[in-house]
This record gives structure tokens, C-alpha cells and sequence, in this order.
């Protein structure tokens, strides 16, 4: 689909107002009316699209970057403190 | 482990899940996968105790060099987190989630050691970021004037590898989201870790930070629209 000023100017939200509130909008916290209004910008416009898939995609993937994991001798610590409070 | 971490971390109470990535939260506040864990770990399960660390230890890491001036001293106040967390589990009331409380336990104690040290890094070179009113987005990748003032004049180019596995087995992609993450000043890294990172629910991220869902997602926005650019410089 290609960009549709006239309809993108329908829904009274410019790209500049639209991409501020994406994380709102993935979050689905954002009033009826916001939802209604961006929702007929995307559906008018693909570099909005886009845009607002890149978000959610880096915003799910970033539980997922490689772990960190404590200092061996940290680690060893931690467990003898944790064997000495809850063994019984 | 004194008291007033304790009543801090205790004090964040359980609000309805509205995450799109979070497992469902029972009435206690805990998911049932934290109640499980926790029931191990009283239990004296140092296998679910060796899991909770791998699961979280990264998260705290990279939130706490938010706050102080290098890995090592991460790596101690992380340490210390850990420690009031065995300390305190037994008094753990579950009415936040587990990991809401560890990641409160971490900022109170992160605080604590880190400001003043982080005062004296070029810490001030990015007091910009204290101003919410600042756009996330560029404004010079918006058309400035005519009908089309305010489209985009420079816009972002599709992903190929759109899956969230493909991205991940990028190397260069994955890179520059650590490489954004570390770079990002504290108020912008505690939002993104706790929210995007942690899955801390919105609402107990503005309660744990003392901030408005405005100001919440003001931060959260610019803190992942950094990252994002970071991987289309990356990968575009
Ligand atoms: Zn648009």
C-alpha cells in the first residue's frame, strides 16, 4: 500500500505525532480515540508500519540479548549463604 | 538486608498485568511460575536459586551500570542485591512480582552506592535527557513544511530479517542493541530494563521509579527508538 496523504490527514495525526506514541499504543494504553486515530494512519501508511513493527520488535527481543552471569567466585558466595539460611 | 528495603520493595503493590509479554498474574502478584520458584527456593532449592540468578544477573548488571561508574563495582552491587534477596526471601510477601521486588532491591541499592560516583563521570553530557518534552524520533526525518509537514521525509527502511529469532542471530544487530543499552543515560536505562528487559508491568515501573505514565512512556519511547536506530545504523 502505498502513502496516502489524504487519508493519513483524515485521521488528524501527522508521522511525527504518530511515532511519540507508539510504545503507548503497543502497551494498548492510550484512549479509544488515540487507538481509533492511529489506527487509521497505519492503515494509510507504510512507513508507519514499518516503524511501529521495528518498536515492537526491538522492545520483544530485548529479553532475549545474551545473559551475564555472576564472577565465579561470587557465585559461590551467594550459594554458601543461601545453603547456610535455608538448609535446615 | 535492613528494613527499609524491606518496606520500599514490599510497598510496591500488585496491579493488573497489561503487558502484552507478560505471563498472567495471579491476585497474590505473583505468576504462578514465581510461585513455584519461590516455593523451591524456601524449600532450600539451590537449583532454583542457581536459575533465579541466571534468569535475572544480566538485567541487574546492565541496569546498574546505570547508576555507578564501572562493571566491578556492578558486579558488587549486584552482589549485594543477591544477598538481601537470600536474606529476605522468607519475608517475601509476593505482593509485587518476584523479579518487581529484586529489580527494587537493585535500584535502592544501586542508588545508594552509585550517584555520587556517576556525578563524577561525564555523566552531565546527557542532562539533555531530563527534559520529557524532547521528540524520540529525529525531527529531521519529518518533512519541516508544505501539505506533507510532519510525513516523513526520511523514513525507516524495512527490516529483512523482521522475525525476532533472525534479528537475534545478528550478530552485528545484537551488538548495537548492547551497545545503545549501555549508552543510554540512567533514567532512560532503568525504564528499558525494567520494562523491555525485566517485563516489570508498566504500572509497577512508574511506582518503583516514582514517575508518571506519562513521563514512563516519554522514556520508554526514546529508550527504544535509541535502540532501534542503533540496529538500522546496524543492519539498514
Ligand atoms: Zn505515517
Amino acid at each position: 500500500m502505498t502513502d496516502s496523504p489524504s487519508q493519513w490527514a483524515h485521521s488528524g495525526l501527522t508521522c511525527r505525532d504518530l511515532t511519540e506514541r507508539v510504545s503507548e499504543y503497543l502497551d494498548d494504553n492510550i484512549s479509544i480515540l488515540t487507538k481509533v486515530r492511529i489506527g487509521l494512519h497505519l492503515a494509510s501508511c507504510a512507513h508507519c508500519r514499518t516503524y511501529v513493527q521495528q518498536i515492537d520488535l526491538v522492545s520483544s527481543v530485548l529479553n532475549s540479548l545474551p545473559n551475564l552471569y555472576p564472577p565465579p567466585m561470587n557465585r559461590l558466595r551467594l550459594h554458601q549463604q543461601f545453603a547456610t539460611r535455608y538448609s535446615d | 538486608m535492613n528494613a527499609d528495603i524491606a518496606m520500599y520493595t514490599e510497598s510496591i503493590g500488585h496491579f493488573p498485568s497489561m503487558s502484552r509479554t507478560s505471563p498472567v498474574v495471579k491476585s497474590s502478584g505473583l505468576t504462578k511460575a514465581e510461585d513455584t520458584v519461590l516455593a523451591r527456593l524456601r524449600r532450600g532449592d539451590e537449583g532454583a536459586f542457581d536459575e533465579l540468578v541466571n534468569q535475572h544477573h544480566g538485567a541487574l548488571i546492565r541496569m546498574a551500570m546505570g547508576y555507578v561508574a564501572d562493571r566491578e563495582v556492578a558486579e558488587e552491587v549486584v552482589q549485594d542485591t543477591w544477598m538481601a534477596v537470600i536474606e529476605s526471601l522468607d519475608r517475601f510477601e509476593g505482593r509485587s512480582s518476584l523479579r518487581t521486588w529484586i529489580c527494587g532491591i537493585l535500584i535502592h541499592k544501586a542508588k545508594d552506592r552509585g550517584v555520587p560516583e556517576k556525578r563524577h563521570t561525564t555523566f552531565s553530557a546527557f542532562e539533555s535527557y531530563d527534559d520529557d518534552s524532547e521528540e524520540a524520533v529525529d525531527p529531521s526525518r519529518f518533512q519541516q513544511t508544505g501539505e506533507l509537514a510532519g510525513h516523513w521525509a526520511f523514513p525507516p527502511q524495512p527490516w529483512d530479517d523482521r522475525t525476532p529469532e533472525k534479528l537475534l542471530a545478528s550478530r552485528q544487530a545484537v551488538n548495537a542493541m548492547q551497545q545503545a543499552i549501555e549508552a543510554l543515560p540512567t533514567t532512560l536505562k532503568e525504564v528499558l530494563i525494567l520494562r523491555d528487559v525485566e517485563g516489570v508491568d508498566a504500572k509497577d515501573v512508574c511506582e518503583m521509579l516514582k514517575i508518571t505514565e506519562t513521563n514512563l512512556y516519554v522514556r520508554l519511547h526514546r529508550a527504544r527508538e535509541r535502540v532501534r536506530v542503533a540496529v538500522e545504523t546496524a543492519i539498514g
